[in-house]
């Protein structure tokens, strides 16, 4: 009966076959979950500074340096997206950003894949994708330019690996886009020239490193300033620095570098150190099982250390090698490294299960740090907008020069910020998404517009004209009485600790007058946030008084005063 | 043949010309960095303790423990440096313990050159010569006394390797020394111990250290106290504590140290954790293949553990930071590279492979030196403070009462320094005190620190006003902020605005006349603040008047013409007169 029954032929997908198809799946997934998960987010930092000052058409808006970075590939996309996007939507500057790790990613795949073969070369793929801790550089689009530098190394790498004419073209190429991109270019430079120089062994070959060099090196000698003026301590930090850098990418890689923030990792060491050691010594054993270290090993080996010097020199002062940033490219050539000394090693079944579970736990591990990373970037989104969003109400009254709040390195300066926003439209918040932003941002918004207004007590200069009586908000511990323009307060004999006295009043259109009787009066201002500030706009001594004048902005939000009297105190509507 | 090859091996073993002059290079280099780096330091913390405690010339002087240490030959070379060249310059200090330092990395490169030969052994001591993150020992004149111990621990090591008559004479008197010197001496003795017992396993040569140690427990009985009050709590902590002590001087020996200066951020303790694991492991592989365990290497770790094991019954309660202090880093890592030596199989390493350990080395060394600047730093900010407070204590040398201690002087409480004994040994020895110039110079906390200090000497306070009291010259104002000042007579009188910005209120600065002057308040509280030598008042004030209170700050004269200047910060009115 059995052989009577003919089998119908069965096709099997083939190892390599199916990871191209799991890597696939992983990279939509990731695309998906980036995409979701930057939602909300806008221009932040740096990207203002390319925004307000990266717009001319000169030279140097393109060949400046960015912190000594030359950053011509990056600049140009921007000044592309700007042409095209404008300011109002950051989809676009995310899609870039996203679309450039996954490519880094596909690229790290190939890389392995020529390595350990097609199904293992997943797990670097995997691990990288989903790389939480470093979650800056992939979900922030100002670090496009790192991930150009590194997608352009990986690439030159795979096209050394032709040892053909075309492939030698592409990665000289290549390595000029790195360059062009930022200075991750320069490591890399160096891992290419061991490459070439070690491997090949041949001086004809030097042009493939020497001619992009030779273009960085014009462009240093025109438009570099000195970066090297705080080499100073850094010399002595930067060994141990170098030492933990490594430690903090690989207890990165696989899920073990604690909490995240969108800043990195804040406990890589404490598996990074036994990690790292472990890592030290199966580099030492396979190295010695190896009859000559290849020429591609140094390379690897080259470009991490390269990179950790010149950034240990250059930044070890205020930057930890555990900043997110920084952990990313270790990351990337760690893999790249692992995937070359397993050339040639046999895995079997249940090993490569083994890791495959290992790197599971990773990414779910990383997963988690991801979304921290991106909830703070989105919190910075609408702080962002917010800020924004009241420089955009009271712009009659901004100063050109004035410098917006909640910006780290004071990146929004008014004059700028309203040519660029004429010019490419605003991610600014209007007055009701303030409103419904969470109370810490309202607060801000605030301060922010406290001092474009300029507000503060002013002197009461003799008789003031007076108008609409302010309208009361709340009273406590304490009664109010009206009379004509004004509402005079009279604190209770007690006052609760829940309840502590205060007068809390809407301002009238044209300001308040504010008096005290028989002892000082405190007086705080607040708009959009629901709670008083902690620091008072300012005090009112006894039998003084003050007035406070608001002039009219774009937002229809009133503004609130508390008055908190040791004694009587009345406050009267300006006419 | 074979008498080739062990020519071969005895050429390797001795240190050939270059490799003494590449360690005669490296000691000079250390010598000069190490000597440029202590610039500005002066007598710190337990030096004061010396300098005030040990001048009398009875038995007690020497011989009384300090902190628990037998300090004999510290204090007696402490002693002649006092009498030579007092304590006006602490260079020669400084020269010190340099020199001790020197003669341990000398001593550590002998003994690990006869183990590992010399090319090595110049790497090892490298490690120790530029030991950063042991700065205390290294920097800081006063840890000559654990150098002596450890320089003479090592020393008879050496001299017991000779397995001479003269060389057990040598290791019993470098014992006693090493016991003398603090008590370092103490695991050295165990070591030495077991070295006899394991080593010789002859009961004729046990006087070589019985005598010493004798000589040590007559010491004891006569005149040690007991320290043992923690000790139940210290047993708790030990097995910890001596983890983290290894971790410690595993860190510090391959420039993972991280910040160890005291204050601000802990300890690094990733990187010595890992070591410490990857160690023991490396020293059980090890252990596992030597058949028998040479005597020397459980004489070496009898010596490292009994030092962490002693030191943790004993300091283990001061916290948890207490390991990675700089001094126990430096006893560890100086353990444990002799034990490295004595553990190490024969190695015979090609050119490359040397150059390769060569630059591990330098990294490490660099990494260290950032170490040791940083404890270079924090010696010369103690000894700014130092000099000052000292200056502060010269300044009111006329009226300051004999019984006075400052409090801000380094080291407090455990220094207690007493005017009246600062002024002895100033008068017998000189002084490091900077001069009001020189105090003026200083930071901004120096200053605050001395201003508090003259506050506490004159006594300055407010006190009540007595009525019809004597009035003078009228203050000089300074500044005004949120009210107004009139002038009427020897007085200034403050009147608040209607109304201040921000959470600032009114406020008065004025020069005080050199008698002082008379506060009033009027409406409300006045809160009164005082500096001299300082931009800015103290956050603590000198006190607050009531809301109609009236006080004095009458003021004395000392040796400084620098006014005293004072804040006024009312809630209404206030009136500030100069007093007669």
């Amino acid at each position: 009966m059995r052989a009577g029954v003919a089998r119908a032929p069965t096709r099997r997908v083939s190892p390599s076959t199916a990871a191209w198809i799991g890597l696939a799946v992983l990279l939509a997934a990731a695309a998906v979950l980036l995409v979701s998960l930057t939602r909300d987010t806008t221009l932040w930092r740096d990207e203002w500074t390319w925004a307000l000052y990266r717009r001319g058409n000169t030279a140097g808006t393109f060949l400046e340096p960015h912190y000594g970075h030359l950053s011509l590939v990056p600049i140009a996309l921007y000044r592309l997206l700007f042409a095209t996007a404008g300011l109002d939507h950051y989809l676009p500057y995310r899609l870039l950003v996203i679309g450039a790790h996954l490519g880094c990613a596909t690229l790290v795949f190939l890389y392995a894949r020529r390595r350990v073969g097609a199904p293992l070369a997943l797990v670097p793929a995997a691990l990288l994708t989903f790389f939480g801790p470093t979650a800056q550089n992939f979900i922030w689009p100002f670090q496009v330019g790192w991930l150009i530098s590194l997608g352009a190394g990986v690439a030159a790498l795979l096209m050394l690996d032709r040892r053909d004419r075309l492939g030698d073209i592409a990665a000289s190429a290549l390595l000029a886009v790195s360059l062009g991109s930022s200075a991750l270019g320069i490591p890399i430079a160096l891992g290419l020239a061991v490459d070439v120089l070690w491997g090949r062994r041949n001086w004809r070959h030097a042009w493939i490193v020497g001619a992009p060099l030779v273009l960085y090196g014009l462009w240093w000698i025109r438009y570099q300033t000195n970066e090297t003026e705080r080499w100073g301590h850094d010399v002595y930090l930067t060994p141990s620095w170098v030492f933990s850098a490594p430690a903090d990418a690989l207890s990165s890689l696989v899920g073990l570098g604690g909490g995240a923030t969108i800043d990195g990792p804040q406990s890589a060491l404490t598996w990074g150190a036994p990690l790292g050691l472990i890592a030290l010594a199966a580099i030492v054993w396979r190295l010695t099982r190896l009859r000559e270290i290849p020429p591609r090993v140094l390379t690897l080996i080259t470009i991490p250390v390269a990179f950790w010097v010149l950034t240990a020199l250059g930044r070890a002062f205020f930057g930890a090698p555990s900043s997110g940033r920084y952990v990313y490219v270790g990351g990337l050539f760690i893999l790249l490294l692992a995937a070359e000394l397993a050339r040639g090693l046999s895995v079997q079944r249940r090993t490569a299960l083994l890791v495959a579970v290992v790197t599971a736990a990773a990414v779910l591990s990383n997963v988690s740090s991801l979304r921290d990373a991106a909830h703070v970037l989105r919190l910075q989104g609408s702080l962002t907008r917010a800020e924004l969003g009241t420089l955009e109400i009271a712009r009659p009254l901004v100063d050109p020069g004035y410098v917006s709040e909640g910006f780290l390195f004071d990146e929004i300066v008014a004059g700028p910020y309203f040519a660029a926003r004429d010019e490419l439209g605003s991610p600014a918040a209007t007055p009701a998404e303030i409103a419904a932003d969470p109370e810490p941002i309202r607060a801000s918004a605030d301060s922010q517009l406290v001092h474009i207004h300029g507000l503060s007590l002013q002197p009461s200069s003799g008789a003031v004209a007076l108008g609409a009586r302010p309208v009361l908000d709340s009273a406590s511990s304490g009664t109010t009485t009206e009379h004509g323009a004004c509402l005079s307060f009279e604190p209770a004999a007690f006052a609760p600790a829940a309840a502590p006295v205060a007068l809390q009043v809407t301002v009238p259109p044209a300001g308040i007058l504010v008096r005290a009787e028989g002892g000082a009066a405190t007086v705080a201002i607040r708009r959009f946030a629901a709670a008083y500030p902690a620091q008072p706009l300012g005090t009112v001594h006894a039998s003084g008084a003050a007035t406070l004048h608001i002039g009219t902005d774009g937002a229809p939000q009133s503004w609130h005063v508390r008055v908190t009297p040791t004694e009587r105190a009345t406050v009267c509507g300006l006419g | 043949m074979r008498a080739g090859v062990a020519e071969v091996e005895a050429r390797r073993i001795q240190p050939s010309a270059a490799v003494w002059g590449g360690l005669v290079v490296l000691l000079l280099l250390a010598a000069v960095f190490l000597f440029h780096e202590t610039r500005g330091t002066a007598l710190w913390f337990d030096d004061w303790m010396w300098v005030l405690g040990r001048r009398q010339t009875d038995a007690a002087s020497f011989l009384d423990p300090h902190n628990g240490h037998f300090s004999l030959i510290p204090i007696a070379i402490y002693r002649v440096l006092f009498a030579t060249v007092g304590l006006d310059s602490y260079a020669p200090y400084r020269v010190l313990v340099i020199a001790a330092h020197l003669v341990c990395v000398t001593l550590l490169f002998v003994y690990a050159s006869r183990r590992v030969g010399g090319p090595l052994a110049l790497l090892v001591a490298a490690l120790l010569l530029f030991l950063g993150p042991a700065w205390s020992n290294i920097l800081w004149p006063f840890q000559t006394a654990w150098l002596t111990s450890l320089a003479s621990g090592i020393g008879a090591l050496l001299l017991l390797d000779r397995r001479d008559r003269m060389g057990d004479i040598g290791a019993s008197v470098l014992l006693m020394a090493s016991l003398a010197s603090s008590s370092i001496g103490l695991p050295v003795a165990i070591g030495l111990v077991v070295e006899i017992a394991l080593g010789r396993r002859r009961w004729r040569d046990a006087w070589i250290v019985l005598a010493p140690l004798a000589v040590y427990a007559l010491w004891w009985v006569l005149y040690q106290t007991s320290q043992t009050a923690p000790f139940t709590e210290d047993l708790m902590h030990a097995p910890g504590f001596i983890v983290n002590a290894v971790a410690g001087a595993l860190s510090a020996l391959t420039g993972l140290a991280g910040r160890t200066v005291p204050g601000g951020t802990p300890p690094a303790r990733e990187w010595g954790y890992a070591l410490a694991l990857g160690g023991l492991a490396l020293l059980t592989f090890r252990l596992a293949r030597m058949r028998p365990v040479p005597a020397r290497v459980v004489t070496l770790i009898a010596m490292a553990l009994s030092f962490w094991t002693l030191t943790a019954l004993n300091r283990a309660y001061l916290g948890a930071d207490t390991p990675y202090s700089s001094h126990y880093r430096y006893v560890g890592c100086v353990f444990i590279l002799l034990l490295v030596v004595e553990l190490a199989p024969p190695l015979h390493l090609s050119t490359r492979t040397y150059l390769l350990g060569a630059g591990v080395v330098a990294a490490i060394v660099l990494s260290n030196l950032g170490a040791m600047r940083d404890g270079a730093g924090y010696l010369r900010g103690q000894a700014a403070l130092t000099r000052a407070e000292l200056g502060a204590i010269d300044l009111v040398r006329p009226i300051v009462k004999p019984d006075f201690v400052s409090t801000a002087l380094p080291g407090y409480p455990f220094v207690v320094m007493r005017a009246e004994s600062y002024f002895d040994v100033e008068d017998a020895d000189g002084t490091p005190a900077a001069s009001p110039a020189e105090i003026a110079s200083e930071g901004e906390l120096v200053r605050l620190s001395v201003d508090q200090t003259l506050i506490r000497a004159h006594g300055i306070a407010l006190r009540p006003a007595a009525p019809g009291v004597a009035l003078g010259a009228r203050p000089a104002v300074e500044s005004v902020t949120g009210g107004t000042v009139e002038e009427r007579g020897p007085c200034v009188a403050f009147r608040p605005a209607q109304f201040t910005s921000g959470a600032a209120g009114g406020e008065l600065q004025l020069t005080v006349p050199p008698a002082g002057v008379l506060l009033k308040a009027a409406g409300g509280t006045a809160t009164v603040s005082m500096r001299r030598f300082a931009d800015a008042y103290p956050k603590d004030p000198l006190g607050t008047l009531g809301p109609t209170g009236s006080a004095r700050v009458p003021l004395r004269a000392d040796l400084s013409d620098l006014p005293w200047h004072l804040r006024v910060t009312p809630e209404d009115r206030a009136t500030v007169c100069g007093l007669g």
